[in-house]
């Protein structure tokens, strides 16, 4: 065995409870998950959606793709965001307080948690505690104590405690993982992830005693920052490959744009170390959008690129070459050519439709709710359990403090567990 | 304080002007709506694969597809000026455009051909919504949609909705200067001056709390019908071939009648505009409420056959003030 599979195949101390793909699995036996058609023969799931921002419409937008899955119930402190959320579903009970939703809406077997993070985890572990199948949007606590409780409370459940980090669902990235754990990447050299986007990350307020719960990702009591809200999805996909939790972290943040009088950071930078001397450079901005958000794993076979809805291949000259190459699609990237991951190449390639698999069929958040979704209805567990999203999110809010204190921070085992 | 912010969306770049009196506001008011067209982008965009364009394009055909109130309007407003100008202007016929060679990169259904027959029962011929149950059907296999300059009014229109509820009063929007939307007027001024063309001689329309939409035959073309000569992108959906008016087209909407509020003056817009480019000339089932200015000639027409509402308020270069009407703030 070779140093990098002895790398990639042994456990560690860092490996918790990874699910490994189908290592050295090709393309052309590939198909995974496109869609839930299994799930239209199921009893519908009645939903419950608390927190009805610009997130929340999303979610509501793909439920109405579900056949088996409805929202019956909507819940926001501002009544002009409950009563938009309200006009989009037919049928739906409005309410400003969740605990009432909770104790009222006796149909609703399912709730997901769409509010400002500080607040996850008191409506989380009520909704748990109502015995309720709770879906949580990462990051899942702004606080590493307040993610415990949630995976304390989610281990004592007997119902499916899920936590929206999207890239675990995603049938994109799940392919990528396994050429990834396969060896078509051959021995990680490195590994780069960045989430740029030009905005202002404040949120217009009419009434001045609004500004608290409105403008909270600009709080410094509650915010996790950019590292947190953003990284926490990133650290992640990269822990999830390796399947390994990174051991330091140090960062640095500074305001380039928006000189308004935050305290928060707009542009940060962390480093994240792991012990086998793998490191993870992670950017992130609200100054500028070039190049969006994606992820860089570099092996010296090939790097894999993932952008959220597509992901590419790119091989080295001396990698050798595999069959189902011949069939690939590829994209010009200046001086490079990616190979296009995408399922089901063979049987597309058959047909001349090739090009038609290009991209995901649908945004990444229907895939989390599917799968959410589908575990409530066949009595599966959670893809992504309340432990894995204890762990990014730890991770991340110890980048955020590395990056506001301009430090090194290791990363110890305990704050990783429950 | 004017605030300006831009933002790429739809193949285009969108901007926003606005003002307030609290000039803390301007920024985040403006990330607010610029965001809410770039929510539009990825949901009604023909080029990516994970829109919700693409899943109705997808799953129509087969079943009836819940809808958003908002898309509802959507489609029932272009069900309505696809019947009142009698098929020229017709959203659902991306399948023909692509067999021209006019969408490379859209992502159309597997197996999608265009149909053999264009005309009356095809494209929004062949699609029935219901109001009841808010949904889309496609009633013929070769029904795509492509909403194309329609989005980017939709856009629009959703955008200016979300600055009437922060209480902005004056801003104007624009996507790629072919579309705009004015709120109320800039300080001082009876309107936004539009010009309707490059030159310095183009007659100039003043829009307050309106929408107007500019379409030309020029910008991509397709192979002609002798199969020699470049014909405009703008199909005739009556018969699948390239509009052949060479008209330039403008449509003029009020967001404002009395008190009440279109809640689609550009989305509407858009759409009469794309007729009239394939018309020619302003049919009499346009809605008086809407001004149309049609021109032909050249790249830059000098003449304008101007009819509708609007025309006091389109003028000469030197543009004198135009009347103001009764209970209008602009």
């Amino acid at each position: 065995m070779s140093d990098s599979e002895s790398q990639r195949l042994s456990l560690d101390r860092r490996e918790f409870m990874f699910t490994t793909g189908t290592a050295g699995a090709a393309m052309l036996a590939l198909t995974p998950e496109w869609s839930f058609a299994s799930l239209t023969r199921a009893e519908p799931v009645n939903i419950a959606i608390i927190g009805a921002g610009r997130h929340a419409r999303a979610m509501l937008d793909e439920i109405a793709k579900f056949e088996n899955a409805r929202v019956t119930a909507i819940c926001d402190i501002v009544p002009s965001r409950l009563q938009a959320a309200l006009r989009r579903v037919q049928g739906a009970t409005g309410y400003a307080d969740h605990k009432e939703l909770l104790s009222k809406a006796t149909d609703v077997t399912a709730v997901l948690v769409v509010t400002p993070t500080h607040t996850h985890k008191t409506i989380a572990i009520d909704a748990i505690s109502a015995g309720k199948h709770v879906f949580i949007e990462a990051p899942l606590a702004h606080t590493i104590e307040d993610c415990a409780e949630i995976a304390r409370a989610a281990r004592s459940s007997s119902k499916v405690v899920h936590v929206g980090l999207y890239a675990r669902s995603n049938p994109i990235y799940k392919l990528a993982r396994t050429f990834f754990r396969s060896d078509s990447v051959r021995d990680l050299v490195m590994m780069r992830a960045q989430s740029n986007r030009k905005n202002e990350w404040r949120v217009p307020v009419s009434d001045a005693k609004d500004e608290k719960a409105l403008n909270w990702r600009l709080d410094p009591d509650v915010s996790i920052g950019l590292p947190g809200e953003l990284g926490c999805h990133q650290i992640d996909v990269i822990s999830w490959y390796l399947g390994k939790y990174p051991t330091s972290v140090s960062g640095t943040g500074s305001i380039r744009l928006h000189k308004d009088g935050r305290t928060i950071p707009d542009t940060t930078h962390a480093t994240f170390m792991f012990e086998d001397g793998a490191r993870l450079d992670w950017s992130a901005t609200i100054a500028s959008s070039y190049e969006g958000q994606y992820e860089v794993l570099y092996g010296t076979n090939a790097t894999i690129k993932l952008a959220w809805t597509a992901a590419w291949m790119f091989k080295e000259a001396d990698a050798p070459t595999q069959g189902w190459e011949v069939y690939a699609n590829r994209q010009r990237f200046h001086n490079d050519e990616g190979i296009t991951l995408i399922a089901d190449a063979t049987k597309l390639a058959s047909q001349g439709k090739l090009k038609e698999g290009v991209g995901l069929p649908n945004p990444p958040v229907y895939y989390a709710i599917g799968d959410f979704v589908d575990a409530i209805a066949n009595g599966k567990p959670p893809v992504v359990t309340a432990e894995e999203g204890l762990r990014a999110t730890a991770i991340a809010i110890l980048a955020n403090q590395a990056v506001l204190g301009g430090k090194r921070i290791e990363i110890s085992d305990d704050v990783l567990k429950v | 304080m004017i605030h300006r912010a831009a933002c790429f969306a739809m193949g285009t770049r969108f901007e926003l002007v606005l003002d307030d009196v609290d000039p803390s506001r301007l920024g985040p008011i403006a990330d607010h709506v610029l965001e809410e067209v770039r929510h539009w982008h990825d949901r009604l965009s023909l080029f990516k694969r994970d829109s919700f364009l693409s899943f109705i394009n997808e799953h129509a055909p087969h079943e009836a597809v819940p809808l958003e109130p908002e898309l509802f309007s959507l489609f029932e407003l272009c069900v309505s000026v696809h019947r009142a100008s009698d098929g020229a202007f017709d959203p659902a016929i991306a399948s023909v455009m692509s067999a021209l060679g006019l969408h490379e990169d859209a992502v159309l259904p597997q197996g999608s051909v265009a149909p053999e027959r264009p005309g009356p029962g095809r494209g929004m011929g062949a699609i029935e919504l219901d109001a009841n149950r808010r949904t889309i059907r496609f009633l013929a296999s070769d029904v795509v949609l492509d909403l194309g300059a329609v989005a980017k009014g939709f856009a629009l229109d959703m955008a200016a909705s979300h600055l009437r509820e922060f209480g902005i009063e004056r801003a104007l929007l624009h996507g790629g200067t072919s579309s705009i939307v004015a709120i109320g007027a800039p300080p001082g001024a009876d309107g936004w001056r539009v010009a309707l063309g490059p030159d310095a001689d183009a007659p100039v329309m003043t829009l307050c709390d309106g929408a107007l939409s500019f379409s030309a035959p020029h910008g991509r073309t397709v192979e002609g019908p002798d199969g020699r000569t470049r014909a405009t992108h703008i199909l005739d959906p009556r018969t699948g071939t390239p509009a052949q008016t060479g008209v330039f087209a403008t449509a003029v909407a009020s967001a404002l009648t009395g008190n009440a509020v279109d809640p689609w003056p550009s989305t509407r817009c858009e759409a009469w505009s794309t007729a009239l480019v394939v018309l020619g000339e302003r049919p009499d089932a346009m809605p008086d409420t809407l001004t149309s200015v049609v021109a032909s000639g050249s790249r830059a027409p000098r003449k304008w056959k101007v009819a509708g509402p609007h025309r006091p308020y389109i003028s000469s270069p030197a543009p004198p003030s135009p009347p103001v009407s009764p209970g209008s703030r602009c």
